[in-house]
C-alpha cells in the first residue's frame, strides 16, 4: 500500500501540467459546489432572519372568533401559544388612519409589539399609543397624561357613529418606518373598554396562534395542521390567515431543495466531463507507464488504487483549496449582490446590515461536509473509467505501444494529399485523432450549448417584455376593490359598480393631460360559480379595437368576436388552467354575476381557450367582447383604464395621474415604468447570478481546451521538433497550433452557438408556455453569443501564444531527443 | 541606421501627424459647430427668457437629429481613414516587393555573368534581409540557392578535371616506380646469369630466379593496366542481365589453382541462382581480386566462404577467410590505392587489387566494405543492387 | 574541392551536476562538398553534438559555424529555420516521421513547409529509387524499419538540399539492412550531387565514406 501511494505521488508530480489542470478543474468544481448552496441558504437565511425580526410570529389567525370558541381553542394540544386582537375602531376625524386595537399580552408578543416604556392598558381610560400617533393627533404628553380622542366603534353594520372620550396613556409603542411613511398607525385600548363599548354577541375575536410543531417537518404540513384545527371548530377557510413569511422562514419549503441539487448536479457533470476527458486524452500515453507497472507485477486492484490515489492527491490539494476561496469569496458576494439590489428591496439593505453586524452565518459546517463529499464524489466517478481503462492494460500491448501508433491502429494505408501544408498537415493530425478532438469538442460544447440556452431565457426574459406583458399601455388605472373586508364594504366590487369611480369624468379628466394619447377601458365583472369551488372569478371584456389579437390570441377550439358580443359564450384564459385543470371548451358554467343587488343567474359556454398578455387579462378566467359583458348589468362595469401616453414614461404625466388617483380615493395605479424597474431589477439579479455560475461553468470547459492542446503539443513535442527540423518556421508552428485551436474553438461554437441557438427556441416556447419570467418575445441572445464567441477565440489565441512561446523556449535538439 | 530607412521613418511620421492634424481639424469643426449653437441658444434664452423651455426643447430636437446625422459622418470618415490607410499600406507594401523583386533579379543576373565568365565560386552578395518573405521573394530565392549549387557543382567538375590529370601524372610516376624494382632484379639476374664465372648450376638457380621475377611483374603489369583503364575512366561498364553463380563459379575456377597450391578450401552457400543486371567481365574481375587477396594472406589448410544471400533491394555476397586479418585502423585504408597492408608487406603485389575491385563494384551502385572477424579472419561484404 | 561546411573554434559544454561534459572543445573541422563524409566516435564523444551543430539544431557556447560561407548563428530563429529546410536534409536514427502523415505527404512535407510546389515526377523517382513506390500510401506505423529509415532518407532527400546529415541511421537497423541503408543513402546522395555527413560508431559503415572524420572527447582526431 506505501509503494502504491508512493507512485500515485510520484505520478502525480510526473504530470505535472495534467495535474494542475484536473487540480484547477477541481479547485472550480469545488468553489461552485460551494458557492450554490452556500447562496442558496444565505439567502434563504438572510430572508428568514429579515422575516424573523420584522413579521408577528404567530403561524395563523382565524378571524371572528366568539369568546366563547377561543377558550375551547385555547385549550386544545395544538395549539401552543395563543394571542387575542380585536378591532375597535379608529381615530375619526384626521388624515392619517388610526386603528384602535385590542391586543393581549401574548398577542403583543406574537405581533412584535413591544412597549418602549409604561405598562399595557387595563382600565378603561388607559391606551398605549406612539409617538406619531400624538403628532397625528397634535397633542403631546408621556405617560400619565389625558388625552382626548374622538374615534368611530366597529360595530356589525360599519363604523359607529363619532364618539369622544379622555384616555390616559399608560405606554408607549415604537414607531415603525412604515407607519410613519403611510400614516398609518395604531393604538392599543383595555380589553374592559372593548367590552364596555361594543355588545358581547358583536364582539369578535383575531385569534392568533402557534401551532405545536411536533412531529412536523414542512411548512405544508403545517398549514395542514391550521386547516383541520379550522375544520374541527367550523372556521371556515376564509377566516384563517396563515403567516406564510414566518412559516417559511423558520420550518423547511421543500420547493428549494430540488433546484439547489439540480444545479449541483449540473456542476458535478460538468466536473465529471472535464476531469475525465482530462484524463482521457492524456491516457494514451500512460497506457505504456501503467503497462510496465503491470508487467512487474502489479495487480489490476493495485492499479486502479494508483490512479485514485493520484486523483485523491490532487483533490486532496484543490478541495480546501477552493474551500478557502470559496469562504472568502462568500461574503463579498453576498455584499456585492445586495449593493446591487438594496434600493430595489428593502429587506436587502436590511439583510445587508445583518451581515455586517455578524448575525447572519454562512459558514456552515454541513456545507463544508457536503461540498467535501461532492466533489470527492464528483472525483471518484470521473476517475471510473479511466481506472477501468488502466486495469483492462495488457502488460504487452503497454510495452509494445508507441506512442502515436496506437491512435492509427488499424489502418494501414490512407489516401494523402499530393502536396502537403501546413492547414492539411494540421488537418491530417486532427483527423487521425478524431476521438480526442471529438471528445474535447463535444465536452466543451455541453457547456456552451447549456450557456446558450440558458442565455436565450435570460434574453428573452427582457424586462420590456416583461413589463409589456404585466401591463397594458404606459398606465393603468382601476377602481380600489377589496374582497371580504368587513371593515371596507363599499370596496367591495358590487358596490363599487353601483358607483364607478371609472367615469366618463375621470376619463376626461386624464385625457386633458398632455401626454396623455388616449385611453382603452375594459369592462369586467365578478361570477360565482361552481366550477370555481364556489368562489369568485373575474370576466373581463376586450374593446373592440382589440377583436384581432382577441381572435389571435386563441389557442384551442375558435370563435369570433361578434360570437362573443352575445354573453354567453367566453374564451377560458389558458392561465387559468393551472388552476381549474378539468374546465375544458364545451363546458357550459353556471354562473352568479354579482350585478350589486344580489346577483343573477347565467350560463357561460366556453368556446375557446385562449393566451393573452397579463396586462389585457389581468387574471380574469374568462374573456368576452366588451358588448358581452355589458349585458350582464346595467351599472358601469368598467374594471381598468389602460392609458397611453406619448413618452414610455413622464415624471409630469405619473404626477397628475397620481394626482386624480389621490383625490378620488378610491382608485389605484400602476405605472409600466414601476414594473419595469421591478422587472429589470429581478431579472438583472437572476442573470447575474446565472452568468456568474455558467461563467465557472465556462471556466471549467475552457480547462478541456487548455488540457487537450498542452496535452497535443505535449505529446507531441518531439514530432513537433522534428518538423522544426526539417524547416518548420516559428510562424508555420503558430499557424499550426492556431489552426487546431481554432478547430476546436470553431467545432465547439458551432455546437453551441448553432445547437444553442436552434435549442434555445423550443426552451424559450417551454418557458414562456409555463411563464417563467412573464417571458412572451423571443430574442436572440446577441451578446451572450458575442461573449462565447469572443471569450472562445480570445482564450484560444492566447492559449496558441502561451503553448507557442512555451515549445520555442525549450531547445529544439531538446524536443527531438525527448523521448518519453 | 542607413538613408532609407530614416527617410523611411520621416515619411511615416510625416503622414501620422498630417493625419493627427486631420483629425483634430475636422473633430474641431463639429465641436464648434455645437459650440455655437450653445451659443445661440444662449442667446435666444437671454433674448426671450419667457419661452426658454420651449427654445430648448426645439434645438434640443436638432441636436438630436445633428448628433445622428454627425455620427454617420465620423463613422464614415474614420472608415474613409481606415480604408486609406489600409490602401496606402497595401501600396507601401507591393511597392516595396517589386523593389526587393528587381534586386533581386540583378543579382540573379550578376551571377549568371559570372558564370559565363567561367567563375562558378564566387558569390554575388546578396541580401537575405526581407523577414516577411512573400511567395515570389521566396521562389526567387530557391532559384538563387540553385544557382549557387549549380555554380558549386560546375566548379567541383572542373577541380575533378584537374585532380583527373594530376591522378594520371601520379600514376605515371607511381607505375614506374613500381615497374622499377622487379625490373631491376630482372636485369640483375639476367645480367648474372650471362655472366660467365658462374656455375651451370648457378646460371640455372638466377634463371629460375629470373623468370619468377618476370611472372611477378606480369602480374604486376596486369594490375597496372587495369588500373590505367580505370583511372582513364577506360573500364567501361555494360551492365546485362546476368545469372550470379555463373559469374561465382567462373571467379572460383580462375583461382582455383592458387588456392589449390596452398590447400585451401572454398565453399559457396548459395540458395538458388540470382539473376542481376550486373557487368560481368568486370564484376568477376573485381571478385576474383577480393577471393585472390583472400587466399594470399591465408594460412594454408583453411577455408574461404562464399556466401550469398538476397536482401530486400540488393544481393549480398560474402566472403569470409581465416586468415590474419586487418588491423582496425587498417580498414578503411585498404581499398585506396597503393596500400598495403602492415602486415602484408612481404606477399606479391602493389595494392591495387581491392581499389580496383572497389571502383567496380561502387560504378555499379553497390558497395564493399571490409569487416572483422572476432577470432581471426576477414569478412568482405560485397552489395549489388537487384 | 570547394569547402561547404567549414567549423571554428566550436566549443560546446554541457554542466551535468557538477561535472562539466567537453561536448565538443574547440574543433575545426571542413567538409568538402559532394563528398561523403563519415563521423566517427564513441558514444559520447561528442559526434552527435557536432551534427546538431552543423544543422543549426543546436546553438553552440562559442564559436562558428559557416555553412555556404553564411554563419548560420548569426541567423535569426526563424531565418535559421527557413535556411535549414533549403539547405539541409536530417536523417535521425529513430526515423521521426509524422505518424500521422502517410508516407507520401511524410516525404513532401519538407517541401510543403517551404511551400513550393511538390514535383510529382521527382518524388516518384525518389520513391522508386528508394524502392518504396509501391508503399505512397501506408502509414508509418505499418512499415518495418528499414523501410521506415527509407521514407526519411526520401524525406531528406525530397526538397533536394545541399547537404544531408544523417545522425546514426542505422542504429536500430540489423547489420544486413544496414549496408542496404546506407548504399542507398550514398547512391542517393550521389545522383542528386549532394554532401552528405554521417555520423557512425561504426568501423564497417565508416568504410563507405569518402572521408572519415574521428573524434574522441569532442575534437577531432583523425581526419582520414
Amino acid at each position: 500500500m506505501k509503494m502504491i501511494v508512493q507512485i500515485a505521488l510520484a505520478n502525480a508530480k510526473y504530470h505535472k501540467s495534467k495535474n494542475i489542470l484536473t487540480g484547477v478543474t477541481i479547485f472550480f468544481t469545488t468553489l461552485l459546489l460551494f458557492l450554490v448552496p452556500t447562496i442558496g441558504y444565505g439567502m434563504i437565511e438572510c430572508q428568514n432572519v429579515v422575516i424573523n425580526e420584522k413579521y408577528p410570529t404567530w403561524h395563523a389567525l382565524y378571524r371572528d372568533i366568539t369568546e366563547e370558541t377561543v377558550t375551547k381553542l385555547s385549550g386544545h394540544h395544538l395549539v401552543e401559544r395563543f394571542g387575542l386582537r380585536s378591532d375597535f375602531g379608529v381615530v375619526a376625524n384626521i388624515e392619517a388612519e388610526i386603528m384602535m386595537l385590542y391586543l393581549d399580552e401574548n398577542g403583543f408578543d406574537l405581533y412584535k409589539q413591544e412597549l418602549l416604556e409604561g405598562k399595557f392598558p387595563e382600565t378603561e381610560e388607559e391606551i398605549v399609543v406612539s409617538k406619531g400617533v400624538l403628532k397625528e393627533l397634535s397633542k403631546t404628553g408621556e405617560i400619565g397624561t389625558t388625552i382626548t380622542i374622538p374615534y368611530q366603534v366597529y360595530r356589525n353594520d360599519g363604523l359607529d357613529y363619532i364618539q369622544e372620550k379622555e384616555f390616559v396613556i399608560c405606554g408607549f409603542i415604537e414607531d415603525a418606518e412604515t407607519n410613519l411613511k403611510q400614516r398609518i398607525y395604531s393604538a392599543f385600548v383595555s380589553q374592559d373598554l372593548l367590552k364596555k363599548e361594543i355588545p358581547a354577541e358583536e364582539i369578535s375575536y383575531y385569534f392568533l396562534f402557534q401551532v405545536s410543531a411536533e412531529d412536523v417537518k414542512t411548512t405544508e404540513e403545517m398549514e395542514l395542521r391550521i386547516k383541520q384545527l379550522a375544520e374541527q371548530f367550523k372556521i371556515s377557510e376564509q377566516a384563517i390567515r396563515v403567516n406564510q413569511e414566518y412559516l417559511g422562514a423558520n420550518y423547511v419549503d421543500p420547493a428549494y431543495i430540488p433546484g439547489i441539487v439540480i444545479i449541483m448536479i449540473i456542476i458535478v457533470l460538468a466536473g465529471m466531463i472535464t476531469i475525465y476527458s482530462i484524463y482521457y486524452i492524456t491516457m494514451g500515453e500512460r497506457v505504456q507507464e501503467f503497462g510496465k507497472i503491470k508487467a512487474i507485477g502489479a495487480t489490476r486492484k493495485q492499479l486502479r488504487r494508483i490512479v485514485l490515489i493520484e486523483g485523491m492527491i490532487i483533490a486532496g490539494v484543490a478541495i480546501p483549496f477552493g474551500l478557502l476561496v470559496g469562504t472568502f469569496l462568500i461574503k463579498s458576494i453576498y455584499l456585492g449582490m445586495f449593493e446591487l439590489y438594496q434600493d430595489e428591496n428593502e429587506m436587502m439593505s436590511i439583510a445587508k446590515e445583518f451581515i455586517l453586524s455578524g448575525k447572519i452565518q454562512f459558514h456552515q459546517l454541513w456545507i463544508y461536509l457536503l461540498t467535501v463529499f461532492v466533489a470527492v464524489l464528483t472525483v471518484y466517478l470521473s476517475l471510473l473509467r479511466p481506472m477501468k481503462v488502466v486495469a483492462r492494460i495488457s502488460e504487452i500491448e503497454a510495452i509494445r505501444f508507441h506512442m502515436g501508433q496506437l491512435l492509427k491502429k488499424g489502418k494501414k494505408t490512407r489516401k494523402g494529399y499530393k502536396d502537403i501544408t501546413v492547414g492539411k498537415l494540421t488537418k491530417v493530425y486532427l483527423a487521425g485523432n478524431k476521438k480526442k478532438s471529438i471528445i474535447t469538442i463535444c465536452s466543451m460544447a455541453i457547456t456552451g450549448l447549456f450557456f446558450m440556452v440558458v442565455a436565450t431565457i435570460l434574453s428573452c426574459a427582457d424586462p420590456v417584455d416583461g413589463a409589456n406583458y404585466s401591463i397594458l399601455g404606459e398606465y393603468e388605472i382601476s377602481a380600489m376593490i377589496e374582497l371580504n373586508n368587513k371593515e371596507h364594504p363599499e370596496l367591495e366590487w358590487s358596490e363599487v359598480q353601483k358607483n364607478n369611480p371609472l367615469d366618463e369624468e375621470l376619463k376626461n379628466k386624464i385625457l386633458q393631460i398632455e401626454g396623455i394619447n388616449g385611453i382603452e377601458c375594459y369592462q369586467g365583472t365578478m361570477m360565482i360559480s361552481d366550477a370555481f369551488y364556489g368562489g369568485r372569478e373575474w370576466i373581463i371584456g376586450f374593446p373592440e379595437s382589440r377583436k384581432r389579437q382577441l381572435e389571435e390570441g386563441i389557442v384551442e377550439g375558435s370563435v369570433t368576436y361578434e360570437e362573443l358580443m352575445m354573453g354567453d359564450k367566453a374564451i377560458l384564459n389558458k392561465m387559468m388552467l393551472k388552476w381549474y385543470p378539468e374546465l375544458s371548451i364545451g363546458d357550459v358554467l353556471k354562473v352568479v354575476v354579482e350585478e350589486g343587488t344580489g346577483g343573477i343567474e347565467r350560463e357561460v359556454e366556453i368556446v375557446a381557450i385562449g393566451d393573452y398578455p397579463m396586462g389585457m387579462t389581468s387574471y380574469s378566467c374568462l374573456i368576452m367582447a366588451e358588448e358581452g359583458i355589458e349585458k350582464f348589468s346595467e351599472n358601469n362595469l368598467s374594471r381598468f383604464y389602460h392609458i397611453f401616453a406619448d413618452k414610455k414614461y413622464d415624471p409630469m404625466v405619473e404626477e397628475q395621474l397620481r394626482h386624480i388617483v389621490e383625490e378620488s380615493g378610491r382608485l389605484w395605479i400602476r405605472v409600466w415604468e414601476e414594473v419595469y424597474k421591478q422587472q429589470k431589477s429581478a431579472v438583472t439579479m437572476t442573470s447575474g447570478m446565472c452568468y456568474t455560475f455558467l461563467g465557472i461553468l465556462g471556466v471549467i470547459c475552457i480547462m478541456n481546451m487548455i488540457n487537450t492542446m498542452i496535452h497535443g503539443v505535449h505529446v507531441r513535442k518531439k514530432e513537433i521538433g522534428m518538423l522544426q527540423a526539417i524547416g518548420m518556421s516559428d510562424a508555420q508552428l503558430y499557424k499550426m497550433l492556431q489552426l487546431e485551436g481554432v478547430f476546436y474553438t470553431a467545432g465547439t461554437l458551432l455546437i453551441a452557438v448553432g445547437g444553442g441557438s436552434l435549442a434555445g427556441y423550443p426552451v424559450f416556447c417551454w418557458a414562456k408556455s409555463i411563464k417563467i419570467f412573464d417571458i412572451s418575445h423571443y430574442h436572440y441572445p446577441v451578446e451572450a453569443t458575442i461573449v462565447v464567441i469572443v471569450v472562445l477565440v480570445v482564450v484560444q489565441y492566447i492559449l496558441t501564444f502561451i503553448i507557442g512561446r512555451s515549445v520555442k523556449k525549450e531547445f529544439l535538439i531538446d524536443r527531438i531527443r525527448f523521448s518519453d | 541606421m542607413d538613408r532609407k530607412s530614416k527617410k523611411k521613418i520621416g515619411s511615416i511620421l510625416g503622414i501620422i501627424v498630417a493625419v493627427v492634424i486631420g483629425i483634430w481639424i475636422f473633430l474641431g469643426g463639429i465641436y464648434d459647430k455645437y459650440r455655437i449653437q450653445e451659443e445661440q441658444i444662449q442667446e435666444l434664452i437671454l433674448i426671450y427668457p419667457e419661452i426658454e423651455n420651449e427654445i430648448k426643447n426645439n434645438f434640443l430636437y436638432y441636436q438630436v437629429q445633428m448628433v445622428q446625422s454627425d455620427k454617420r459622418v465620423v463613422i464614415t470618415f474614420f472608415l474613409l481613414l481606415l480604408g486609406g490607410g489600409f490602401v496606402f499600406i497595401k501600396k507601401q507594401k507591393s511597392r516595396n516587393l517589386i523593389m526587393q523583386l528587381n534586386q533581386k533579379m540583378d543579382v540573379l543576373y550578376e551571377q549568371l555573368v559570372r558564370f559565363q565568365k567561367g567563375d562558378f565560386e564566387r558569390k554575388v552578395s546578396y541580401e537575405d534581409s526581407s523577414m516577411e518573405e512573400s511567395n515570389i521573394t521566396n521562389k526567387l530565392n530557391n532559384i538563387y540557392e540553385k544557382l549557387c549549387e549549380l555554380g558549386y557543382y560546375f566548379s567541383d567538375l572542373k577541380v575533378h578535371l584537374l585532380e583527373e590529370e594530376n591522378n594520371t601524372k601520379t600514376l605515371i610516376t607511381d607505375i614506374s616506380h613500381q615497374l622499377k624494382t622487379p625490373l631491376a632484379s630482372i636485369r640483375m639476374c639476367h645480367e648474372l646469369a650471362n655472366s660467365c664465372e658462374l656455375s651451370e648450376e648457378e646460371r640455372e638457380d638466377f634463371l629460375a630466379k629470373e623468370a619468377l621475377e618476370i611472372k611477378k611483374m606480369e602480374v604486376l603489369l596486369k594490375e597496372l593496366v587495369n588500373l590505367s583503364y580505370l583511372e582513364n575512366n577506360m573500364i567501361q561498364i555494360h551492365p546485362k542481365k546476368n545469372s550470379l553463380k555463373q559469374m561465382i563459379s567462373e571467379a572460383v575456377s580462375q583461382i582455383f589453382m592458387k588456392a589449390y597450391e596452398k590447400n585451401i578450401e572454398i565453399y559457396t552457400d548459395m540458395e538458388e541462382d540470382i539473376e542481376i543486371v550486373f557487368d560481368r567481365k568486370w564484376t568477376e574481375e573485381a571478385f576474383v581480386n577480393i577471393l585472390e587477396n583472400a587466399i594470399k594472406y591465408s594460412e594454408p589448410i583453411t577455408t574461404i566462404g562464399i556466401k550469398v544471400s538476397r536482401l530486400p533491394n540488393n544481393v549480398l555476397l560474402e566472403v569470409e577467410d581465416q586468415g590474419m586479418g586487418i588491423l582496425e585502423e587498417e580498414l578503411h585504408k585498404i581499398f585506396t590505392r597503393f596500400y598495403r597492408g602492415s602486415n602484408a608487406k612481404e606477399k606479391e603485389g602493389a595494392g591495387i587489387g581491392l581499389y580496383l575491385a572497389r571502383s567496380i563494384i561502387e560504378q555499379q551502385g553497390g558497395t564493399i566494405v571490409a569487416k572483422r572477424k572476432q577470432k581471426q579472419g576477414t569478412i568482405f561484404k560485397i552489395m549489388l543492387p537487384l | 574541392m570547394s569547402v561547404i561546411v567549414k567549423i571554428q573554434d566550436l566549443v560546446k559544454y554541457y554542466y551535468a551536476g557538477d561535472n562539466i561534459v567537453k561536448a565538443i572543445d574547440h574543433t575545426d573541422l571542413e567538409i568538402e562538398r559532394g563528398k561523403f563524409t563519415a563521423i566517427v566516435g564513441r558514444s559520447g564523444s561528442g559526434k552527435s553534438t557536432l551534427l546538431h551543430m552543423l544543422g543549426g539544431l543546436d546553438r553552440p557556447d562559442s564559436g562558428k559555424v559557416f555553412i555556404d560561407g553564411k554563419d548560420i548563428f548569426k541567423l535569426k530563429e526563424n531565418e535559421l529555420a527557413v535556411f535549414r529546410r533549403k539547405k539541409i536534409g536530417f536523417i535521425f536514427q529513430d526515423y521521426n516521421l509524422i505518424p500521422s502523415l502517410n508516407v507520401w505527404e511524410n516525404i513532401v512535407l519538407p517541401i510543403g513547409l517551404d511551400e513550393r510546389k511538390v514535383e510529382s515526377q521527382e518524388i516518384e523517382a525518389i520513391l522508386n529509387h528508394i524502392g518504396l513506390d509501391d508503399k505512397k500510401e501506408s502509414m508509418p506505423n505499418t512499415l518495418s524499419g528499414g523501410q521506415k529509415q527509407r521514407v526519411a532518407i526520401a524525406r531528406a532527400l525530397a526538397s533536394s538540399p545541399a547537404i544531408i546529415l544523417a545522425d546514426e541511421p542505422t542504429g536500430n537497423l540489423d547489420s544486413k539492412t544496414e549496408l542496404e541503408v546506407i548504399n542507398l543513402l550514398k547512391n542517393c546522395v550521389k545522383t542528386y550531387h549532394q554532401t552528405l555527413v554521417m555520423i557512425t560508431h561504426d568501423e564497417t559503415i565508416a568504410q563507405m565514406a569518402d572521408i572519415i572524420i574521428v573524434i574522441e572527447d569532442g575534437k577531432v582526431v583523425k581526419k582520414i
